[in-house]
C-alpha cells in the first residue's frame, strides 16, 4: 500500500455513504470538540484528534458492552508490558521506567479508532475508508501496522525461505478469523459455557499479559479430531497434551537480542537499537505453565530484553532482571501440515539441534533461563514405535 | 483585538449550531447478543433507526474535510525527521 498524501489521509471521500451511517448523523464537533469555523486554526483549537481514546465519552453511550470490558484490553491497558517490567525491576526504579516507557511503547496504545476507523499512528495515520467506521479491521492497514515485524512477516511469509501460515496460504484467513471481536475486545472468555456459575468464572481477573488467562484462541477449537488423536496421527496420540501445537508445526522465526533505547539529541525523538536479529526454532520447558497452557514443552523466542535496555533512564533499572527468562512462551503465526522437526519421530528425538539446551543460552543469561533450559534431549524413539506419521 | 473576534465569531458558530444534528440519544446499542443466548445487559433488540437527523448547513468540519483542494491548501508541511532506529523494530 502506498503512503497516503496528507489530504488523503483527512478526506472523507465519499460524504453521501459516511453521511447515511449511523456515525455520520452526529455532528463532527461532538466527538471532536474544536469549533465551527471555515479558518483551520480556529476550528482546530482544542481539538481532539482521537475521540476513541476517551471511549466512555464517544461510544459508551451506544457501545456499552463494548466498552465495559475494556479494563480487561490489553490493547488499551498495555498492561501486559508492565508486568514484566515490574517483575524485572523494583518500585524505585518504576518512575524512570514510567518516563522510558511515555516515550517508547506509549505510541502502540490502541484506540478503538486504530481497528475501526483509521491506520494506526505508527504508520502515519489515514482514513481506511473515508471516516466510514468499519465492522472489520483491514489485517494489512490495521493489525499488520503494528503488528508487522514479526507476526505479520511470519503470516504473510515474508521471511526468506520462509512459507506463508497454512490458514493464509490455503485457508486464505486473516487474523480476525481467529481473532475475533470478544477477544479483542478483551472479553475474558465465555467461562459460563464450561462453569455454569462458578466461582471461578466470575473471579477471573482481567489478563495481565498477553498468555494469562483462557487460551484465545485456541487450536483446538476448529481442529478437535486432531487435538484428541482421533484422526489416527500416530504423533497426536503419543504426544496429544505435553507438547504444544507449534512444536511440531511451526517452522523458524524470528528472535531478537537486546534493544536499547534512549532520546536524541539532534531531534528530540525517541530512537531504539536493536542488537542481532535471527531465525531459528528453539522447543524447550514452559515457562508458564497453567491449567489453560498445561504443556511441558513449548516454543520458546528470544525477545530483546537485556539488562542495559534501559540505562539512558537510569542505572540497574532491571535489577531483578533474572526473574524471568530471556526465552518466552511463544506461538509463531507460521503453521505448517509438514515441518523439518516433525518428519519423524526420530527427526525430533535424539536431535539437540531443536532444543534450547544450555550451551545455546548466552552465559550471562543461564540464570534467567534455568527455568526453560532443556538438561536432555528426549532419547531417540525404538525404530519399530517411528511408524510412519 | 483580532483574537477577540475569533473568539466572539466562536461562539456565535456554536450558538448558531448549537443543538444541530445530535445523534439521538434513545439510539439502541447495536445487537451483540453472544452465541448461547446468554444476554448482557444491553437489549437484544435490533438497532433502531437513527433519527434521521439533518446534518444541518454550517457544518465548517465537513465542508472542508470533504474537500480535496482545500485539504491540500491548508496541509500543514510534512516535517521529516529521519529516524535514528537501527535493526529490526
Ligand atoms: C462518533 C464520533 C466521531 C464523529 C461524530 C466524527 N469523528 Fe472523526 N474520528 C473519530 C474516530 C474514532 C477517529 C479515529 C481516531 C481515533 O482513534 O480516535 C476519527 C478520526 C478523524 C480524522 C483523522 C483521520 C486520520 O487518521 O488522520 C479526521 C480528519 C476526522 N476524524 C474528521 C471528522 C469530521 C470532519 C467529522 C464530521 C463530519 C468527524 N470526524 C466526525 C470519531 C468521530
Ligand atoms: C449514537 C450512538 C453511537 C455512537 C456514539 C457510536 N456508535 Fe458505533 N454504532 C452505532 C450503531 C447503532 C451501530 C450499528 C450500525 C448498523 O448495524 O448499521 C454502530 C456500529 C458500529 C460499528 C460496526 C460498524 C458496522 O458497519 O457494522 C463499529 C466498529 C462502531 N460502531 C464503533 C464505534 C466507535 C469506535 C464509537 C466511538 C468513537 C462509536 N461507534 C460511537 C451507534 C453508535
Ligand atoms: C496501534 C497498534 C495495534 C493495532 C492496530 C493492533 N494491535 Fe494487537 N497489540 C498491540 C500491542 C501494543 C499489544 C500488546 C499489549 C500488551 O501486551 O500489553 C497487542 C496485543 C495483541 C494480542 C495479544 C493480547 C490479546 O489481547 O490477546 C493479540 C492477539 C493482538 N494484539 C492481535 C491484534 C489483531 C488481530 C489486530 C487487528 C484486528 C491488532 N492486534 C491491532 C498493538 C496493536
Ligand atoms: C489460525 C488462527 C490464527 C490466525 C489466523 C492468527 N492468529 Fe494470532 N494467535 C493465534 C493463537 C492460537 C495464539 C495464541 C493464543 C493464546 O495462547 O492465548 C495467537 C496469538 C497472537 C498474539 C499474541 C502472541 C504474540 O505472538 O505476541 C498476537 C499479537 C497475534 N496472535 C496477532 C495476530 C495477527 C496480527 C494476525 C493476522 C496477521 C493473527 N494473529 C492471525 C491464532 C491465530
Ligand atoms: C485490536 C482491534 C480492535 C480494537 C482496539 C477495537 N475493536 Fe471493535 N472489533 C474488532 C474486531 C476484530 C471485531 C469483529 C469484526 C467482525 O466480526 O467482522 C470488532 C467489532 C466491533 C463492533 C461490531 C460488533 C458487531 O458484532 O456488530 C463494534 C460496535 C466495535 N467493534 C466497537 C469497538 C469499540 C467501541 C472499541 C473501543 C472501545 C473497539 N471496538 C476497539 C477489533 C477491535
Ligand atoms: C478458526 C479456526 C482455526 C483455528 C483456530 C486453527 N485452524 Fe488450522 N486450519 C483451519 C482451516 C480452515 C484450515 C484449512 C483447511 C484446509 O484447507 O485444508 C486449517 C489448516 C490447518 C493445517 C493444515 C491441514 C492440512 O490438512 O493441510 C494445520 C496443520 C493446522 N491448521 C494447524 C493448526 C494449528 C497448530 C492451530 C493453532 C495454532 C490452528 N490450526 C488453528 C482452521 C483453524
Ligand atoms: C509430535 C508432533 C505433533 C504435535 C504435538 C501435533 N501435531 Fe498435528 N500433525 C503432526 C504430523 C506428523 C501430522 C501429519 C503430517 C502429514 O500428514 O504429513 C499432523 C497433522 C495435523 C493436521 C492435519 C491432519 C488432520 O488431522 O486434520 C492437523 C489439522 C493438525 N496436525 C493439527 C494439530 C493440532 C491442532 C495440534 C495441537 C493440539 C497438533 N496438530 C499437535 C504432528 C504433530
Ligand atoms: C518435535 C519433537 C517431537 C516429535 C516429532 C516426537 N516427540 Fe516424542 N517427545 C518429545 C519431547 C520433547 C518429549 C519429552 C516430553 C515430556 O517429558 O513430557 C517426548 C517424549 C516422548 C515419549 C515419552 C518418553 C519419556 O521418557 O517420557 C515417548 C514414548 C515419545 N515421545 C514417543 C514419540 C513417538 C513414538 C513419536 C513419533 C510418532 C514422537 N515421540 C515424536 C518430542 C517429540
Amino acid at each position: 500500500m502506498a503512503p497516503l498524501e496528507p489530504w488523503e489521509k483527512v478526506l472523507i471521500s465519499d460524504a453521501p455513504a459516511y453521511l447515511d451511517s449511523v456515525h455520520g448523523h452526529i455532528v463532527c464537533t461532538e466527538c471532536h470538540g474544536g469549533a465551527q469555523s471555515p479558518d483551520k486554526e480556529t476550528a482546530h483549537e482544542g481539538l481532539v484528534a482521537n475521540p476513541s481514546q476517551d471511549f466512555e465519552k464517544t461510544c459508551g453511550e451506544c457501545h456499552p458492552d463494548v466498552v465495559s470490558i475494556q479494563p480487561g484490553n490489553l490493547h488499551v491497558t498495555q498492561a501486559g508490558y508492565w508486568t514484566v517490567l515490574d517483575q524485572r525491576s523494583t518500585p524505585e526504579s518504576h518512575s524512570a521506567l514510567e518516563n522510558m516507557f511515555d516515550n517508547h511503547c506509549a505510541s502502540c496504545h490502541t484506540t478503538c479508532g486504530d481497528c475501526h476507523v483509521s491506520q494506526p499512528g505508527t504508520v502515519g495515520g489515514g482514513f481506511i475508508d473515508g471516516h466510514v467506521f468499519q465492522k472489520t479491521p483491514s489485517m494489512t492497514r490495521n493489525c499488520t501496522a503494528c503488528h508487522g515485524s514479526r507476526v505479520g512477516n511470519e503470516y504473510l511469509g515474508k521471511n526468506e525461505g520462509l512459507r506463508a501460515d497454512v490458514h493464509f496460504r490455503e485457508g486464505r484467513m486473516n487474523c480476525v478469523n481467529c481473532h475475533d471481536g470478544s477477544e479483542m475486545h478483551g472479553d475474558p472468555g465465555d467461562c459460563m459455557t464450561c462453569h455454569p456459575g462458578g466461582e471461578e468464572a466470575i473471579a477471573l481477573p482481567p489478563a495481565d499479559h498477553r498468555y494469562a488467562g483462557v487460551q484465545s484462541p485456541r487450536c483446538e477449537t476448529c481442529h478437535a479430531s486432531a487435538a484428541t488423536g482421533q484422526d489416527g496421527t500416530p504423533m497426536h496420540v503419543v504426544h496429544g497434551g505435553d507438547l504444544s501445537c507449534q512444536v511440531c508445526h511451526s517452522v523458524s522465526y524470528s528472535n531478537c537480542d537486546g534493544c536499547h533505547v534512549a532520546v536524541s539529541e539532534k531531534t528530540g525523538n525517541p530512537f531504539f537499537s536493536t542488537d542481532a536479529t535471527y531465525l531459528g526454532l528453539f522447543i524447550g520447558r514452559n515457562p508458564r505453565p497453567s491449567y489453560e497452557r498445561p504443556y511441558a514443552f513449548v516454543l520458546l523466542r528470544h525477545v530483546p530484553i537485556a539488562p542495559d535496555n534501559f540505562d539512558y533512564y537510569g542505572e540497574d533499572l532491571l535489577a531483578n532482571f533474572n526473574r524471568l527468562p530471556t526465552w518466552v512462551y511463544t506461538t509463531p503465526h507460521n503453521v505448517q501440515l509438514d515441518t523439518p522437526q516433525a518428519e519423524s519421530c526420530n527427526a525430533c528425538h535424539g536431535n539437540a539441534e531443536w532444543f534450547l539446551t544450555a550451551d545455546r543460552v548466552k552465559p550471562a543469561e543461564l540464570r534467567a533461563n534455568q527455568s526453560v533450559i532443556v538438561g536432555s534431549v528426549p532419547a531417540p524413539v525404538p525404530l519399530e514405535e517411528e511408524t510412519a506419521p | 483585538m483580532l483574537r477577540t473576534t475569533a473568539v466572539a465569531l466562536t461562539f456565535l458558530a456554536l450558538a448558531l449550531t448549537a443543538g444541530c444534528g445530535h445523534a439521538s440519544p434513545s439510539t439502541h446499542p447495536p445487537d451483540r447478543t453472544p452465541e448461547g443466548g446468554a444476554s448482557l445487559d444491553a437489549p437484544s433488540a435490533a438497532p433502531t433507526e437513527v433519527e434521521p437527523a439533518p446534518i444541518n448547513a454550517p457544518n465548517a468540519c465537513l465542508s472542508c474535510h470533504t474537500d480535496k483542494q482545500q485539504l491540500i491548501d491548508t496541509a500543514a508541511p510534512v516535517e521529516v525527521a529521519p529516524s535514528e532506529s537501527s535493526g529490526v523494530g
